[in-house]
């Protein structure tokens, strides 16, 4: 089943949780269960760092959503106009060997891990930042 | 808004979580109410997952700082990991981290109760 949507939210916390339980009930018809899971998971590590790290205090930034499902797999589209991503954070995450069976106690990540599970669940992870508009283009397979 | 109930078992405090979704948003409250149970002078510790449905990288990184709370001078096990949260931690290879038991009852028994 084909199907596309958009959403546009206020990058908050409270705004994430409402945005996740809408795109969830609306893929949850046609995609496999762990993939709703991941998507679910990977949306809410990229909603959560926007609305952490891309505005200021006070600055009520706004998020704009596309999804679009086909056959195999699912496309989502995350836009915004705030500070963008520094241009090697998500190549780095991309490389984080999340292998922490030796680490010590100490060492162990308490944050941090965001963008490495976005880098994890997608199989696809586009970015683009021009003009003040930050774009990041998501690809998850049907796994 | 109380984010725990503990219940004590064979010496053992049980952390039970009230919300569903163990997420950014709730992260540091849950997180500080579980390290006051610690700070309380529990050393052995079981977080009950059975009825929460979604963890994210800020509810992992509140249970690393449950784990780091007792640092090394107690012990933590989670039990009732399931679906998307169990998926979690074997993603993140933190199944490798923290013992993780299928239920409440052997979550006990790996703490020495039951």
């Amino acid at each position: 089943m084909t199907q596309r949507g958009r959403l546009r939210l206020a990058a908050t916390l409270p705004a994430t949780s409402q945005a996740l339980a809408t795109v969830v009930s609306r893929l949850a018809p046609g995609t496999p269960a762990d993939d709703l899971g991941a998507i679910e998971l990977g949306l809410a590590e990229v909603l959560t760092n926007l609305a952490r790290h891309a505005f200021g205090p006070g600055d009520a930034g706004r998020i704009n959503l596309h999804w679009a499902t086909g056959d195999d797999g699912v496309d989502l589209q995350v836009t915004d106009c705030g500070r963008p991503i520094p241009s090697d954070t998500l190549a780095a995450a991309g490389r984080h060997p999340l292998d922490f069976e030796h680490t010590e106690l100490a060492e162990l990540p308490e944050s941090g891990l965001g963008l490495v599970l976005v880098m994890r669940v997608f199989d696809s992870v586009g970015y683009r930042s021009r003009g003040g508009v930050n774009r990041l283009s998501l690809r998850r397979l049907w796994h | 808004m109380q984010l725990i109930q503990v219940e004590r078992v064979d010496g053992i405090a049980v952390i039970v979580p009230t919300m569903r979704r163990l997420d950014a948003g709730v992260a540091p409250a849950f997180k500080q109410e579980v390290v006051a149970v610690v700070q309380g002078g529990e050393r052995r510790l079981l977080v009950d997952l059975a009825k929460v449905e979604f963890v994210d990288s800020s509810g992992l990184g509140a249970l690393v700082s449950v784990l780091k709370a007792l640092g090394g001078q107690g012990s933590l096990a989670l039990s009732g990991a399931q679906g998307n949260v169990m998926s979690l931690f074997k993603l993140t290879r933190m199944d490798r981290v923290f013992a993780i038991e299928a239920d409440r009852a052997k979550g006990l028994q790996r703490l020495g109760g039951g």
